[in-house]
């Protein structure tokens, strides 16, 4: 299940459940209460429960989901085999390879990439700001960073599988906006890894990446 | 008169200042419901355009998605500001300042043309929170809508920041500067110097507005001193910070400052106190330091930030439900539960509804707060979803009700039918913006169906989200103009004297039995 499957049930949940409540509140408040002060007492008592039980989960869920930032190499004791630096400009996106099979390569809005580990984007921009978003060829966003010009970001990014993968822009950038995309091809196989050991090694890390470490 | 009134009633303020000061309320209202009407219809035409029935062109698209967000932001917060205003002036007993509100008003208003001008005529599309350097560097707008659209958000930016330090000086000469912040509260559970919450609440939020204010001017004066010497550059990442601190707190003060108010009203129409306490105290003036240090949640997705600057702003971004939730959801649930309502009058009833909106915007809020969704959901439609839930769901519904309380119409039926009708629509609306979140559509795409080459998944998931939002926002319109229609029903009788909730009460309230 993706992390946005996820995200949508827990939405429609809770919405559901706020709107019973609202529901049984509705229906509690045509009642009269007979001892108005007693009954407040008594709600009142109530909020400090309400409050350990909210402070425990808040707490909670910012310790499961602080774990894994997406700004740290996923990966660090296997430096990035594969460098490309992005470089975001109304309205295309310009890609060279700093490190990997062809370096100094330059490609605009399509790039070649074997199937090879984790990938160090580095993304600037020349004007605007930009959003670097990858999806994958299903239309499903796995990862963006801003491209801003004077800041490079940097992105580890491990593909899942290798095929083909979409760049889109995620900040709006003008009147061109909505049509600045590029293509990136993900090749080949991963190296001294059986077909097998490579499918769950990628599926577990990209899953590391859309379910912010809750593997 | 029940407790709370004989708290925070002052008779320093005439029959006829309340009077006027509610003439100046129910202009200043009935101008923001106009500006509303006219920018939801430009809302249902971008989507309409993102849902390919209309053929706007990326030029037109822009400017009207950038006249819409300027518009409803700063409309919305000219409704709470003015709402907040008369609601002090009336139950706080502060100098009221109409001619100074009246002038800052009108000067509202020239500000309004600027933008109106340099967005419609000189097609300025930067988007509502301009993320420098764009304003520079597109070429379908001329440079004078660039200079005119930044001076009237100037003078926007001063003259509420000046409304807002108009609010803190009138309460803290009323009630005593020292007293404001409630600090008193930590000495003595029933300290000398009382004030109403909407003091304390209406205090901490200016205090965050005038901050806000501060910083949305300096980024503005960085674009005229760039307009007027092109060779100045300002760094990037700077100016993101500066706007985006400007845009959340703006966003932020509009939904605190009405809540200030139903504080205030709440306890007028169930007879339940709703007084200051220490709690109280605590829980805002957290929310004063979760409004400031919650802000880099915007640039999450920026990584030239320091890491724990981004960490600070998801914990102070899940604490910042705290005080909200337990402590002003809770009491406005004490407000309501077994009051005895055999049936609900229009203007609570828009209190209660636009609360439920306050709650799910928040939480659709706090999941994008967190950092690893943030990476998958930032700048897809989740983001225009869980801001147009609090807006449109919470503040919006909450003005209507202030609006219908400040005309003193008669019409509660049609108003409600009205309510109705834009609650299953809006939600309707909003639900597809959360539906292509969740399916990864980009914001901010004046149309999808150049996404095509994504085995169509974006092009379609952006085209059918869009048709269908834009269909329920052209009902949730119809059931605003049924509203909008219940303002034509003042009550004659009590026209000429100030109308006070509690009469109401009085009169209105259908007995327990």
């Amino acid at each position: 299940m993706s992390i946005e499957l996820k995200i949508g049930i827990a939405v429609a949940a809770t919405a559901a459940v706020i709107i019973l409540i609202a529901l049984f509140l509705y229906f509690q408040s045509r009642r009269k209460s007979p001892s108005p002060e007693e009954d407040h007492k008594r709600i009142y008592g109530l909020r400090t429960i309400y409050f350990v039980i909210l402070i425990v989960a808040l707490g909670a869920t910012l310790g499961a989901t602080l774990q894994h930032l997406p700004y740290f190499n996923p990966d660090p004791h296997s430096p990035a085999p594969l460098i490309v630096k992005v470089t975001g400009s109304q309205w295309m996106w310009a890609f060279k390879i700093i490190k990997g099979p062809h370096p100094g390569a330059e490609t605009d809005n399509k790039l070649t990439l074997p199937f090879d580990g984790p990938v160090e984007f580095r993304v600037t921009s020349t004007d605007v700001n930009h959003g670097f978003g990858l999806y994958d060829n299903a239309g499903t966003l796995l990862g963006q960073v801003q491209a801003m010009p004077g800041y490079v970001n940097t992105l580890y990014f491990r593909f899942p599988k290798p095929g083909t993968y979409h760049v889109l822009c995620l900040e709006y950038c003008g009147i061109g906006h909505q049509f600045m995309h590029a293509t990136i091809k993900v090749t080949g196989a991963l190296a001294g890894a059986s077909p097998a050991a490579q499918s769950t090694h990628a599926v577990q890390t990209a899953s590391r990446h859309l379910e912010g470490g809750q593997e | 008169m029940n407790n709370h009134m004989s708290e925070s009633a002052n008779s320093g303020v005439s029959e006829a200042e309340i009077a006027g000061a509610r003439r100046l309320a129910i202009t200043a209202m009935l101008i923001v419901f106009t500006s509303f009407l006219a920018m939801a219809c430009i809302g249902v035409a971008m989507r309409s355009n993102q849902g390919q029935w209309l053929h706007l062109g990326p030029t037109r698209f822009y400017s009207l998605m950038t006249l819409h967000g300027l518009m409803q932001v700063g409309g919305l917060f000219v409704g709470s500001l003015y709402a907040t205003w008369y609601i002090l002036v009336r139950f706080a007993g502060i100098r009221p300042h109409t001619r100074m509100m009246w002038g800052l008003l009108l000067t509202t208003m020239v500000g309004v043309a600027g933008i109106v001008i340099g967005t419609v005529v000189g097609k300025y599309a930067p988007g509502w929170y301009m993320l420098y350097p764009i304003e520079f560097k597109v070429p379908s707008w001329p440079s004078w809508s660039m200079g005119m659209v930044t001076s009237a958000l100037l003078l926007l930016g001063l003259v509420w920041g000046q409304t807002m330090f108009l609010l803190v000086q009138a309460m803290g000469e009323r009630y005593g500067y020292r007293n404001l912040f409630g600090f008193q509260y930590f000495f003595s559970k029933s300290p000398a110097g009382k004030i109403p919450p909407i003091v304390l609440i209406t205090t901490v939020v200016a205090i965050a507005g005038i901050l806000g204010a501060l910083s949305g001017a300096a980024f503005l004066i960085t674009l005229l001193i760039e307009w007027i010497n092109p060779a100045i550059h300002f760094n990037v990442l700077m100016e993101k910070n500066l706007v985006l601190f400007f845009g959340h707190m703006i966003a932020n003060i509009t939904l605190y400052f009405v809540v200030g108010v139903i504080y205030e009203m709440m306890p007028h129409f169930t007879g339940r106190p709703w007084k200051t306490t220490r709690v109280v105290v605590i829980a805002w003036l957290a929310v004063l330091v979760a409004l400031i240090a919650a802000y880099p949640h915007h640039l999450y997705m920026d990584y030239a930030m320091p890491v724990w600057v981004e960490e600070m702003g998801q914990v102070v971004s899940y604490m910042s439900a705290l005080p909200s939730v337990v402590v002003t959801i809770f009491g406005l649930i004490a407000q309501i539960y077994q009051t005895g309502w055999k049936r609900w009058q229009f203007v609570p009833a828009t209190f209660a509804v636009g609360a439920v909106g306050w709650v799910i915007g928040g939480f659709a809020a706090i999941v994008d707060s967190t950092i690893s969704n943030n990476f998958v959901l930032h700048n897809t439609l989740w983001v225009p979803a869980h801001f147009h839930t609090y807006y449109l769901m919470g503040v919006f519904l909450w003005l209507l009700g202030i609006g219908f309380y400040l005309v003193d119409s008669r019409a509660e039926r049609m108003a409600k039918g009205g309510l109705a009708l834009m609650v299953v629509a809006g939600y309707g609306f909003l639900s597809m913006f959360y539906v292509g979140g969740v399916l990864s559509v980009p914001r901010r795409y004046a149309e999808y169906a150049h996404t095509g080459f994504i085995n169509h998944a974006i092009a379609h998931s952006g085209a059918w989200t869009a048709q269908v939002g834009a269909v329920c926002a052209a009902f949730l319109i119809l059931g605003y103009l049924v509203y909008l229609a219940s303002l034509g029903f003042p009550r004659r009788d009590r026209l000429a004297e100030p109308d006070t909730p509690e009469s109401r009460r009085e009169t209105r309230v259908v007995p327990e039995t």
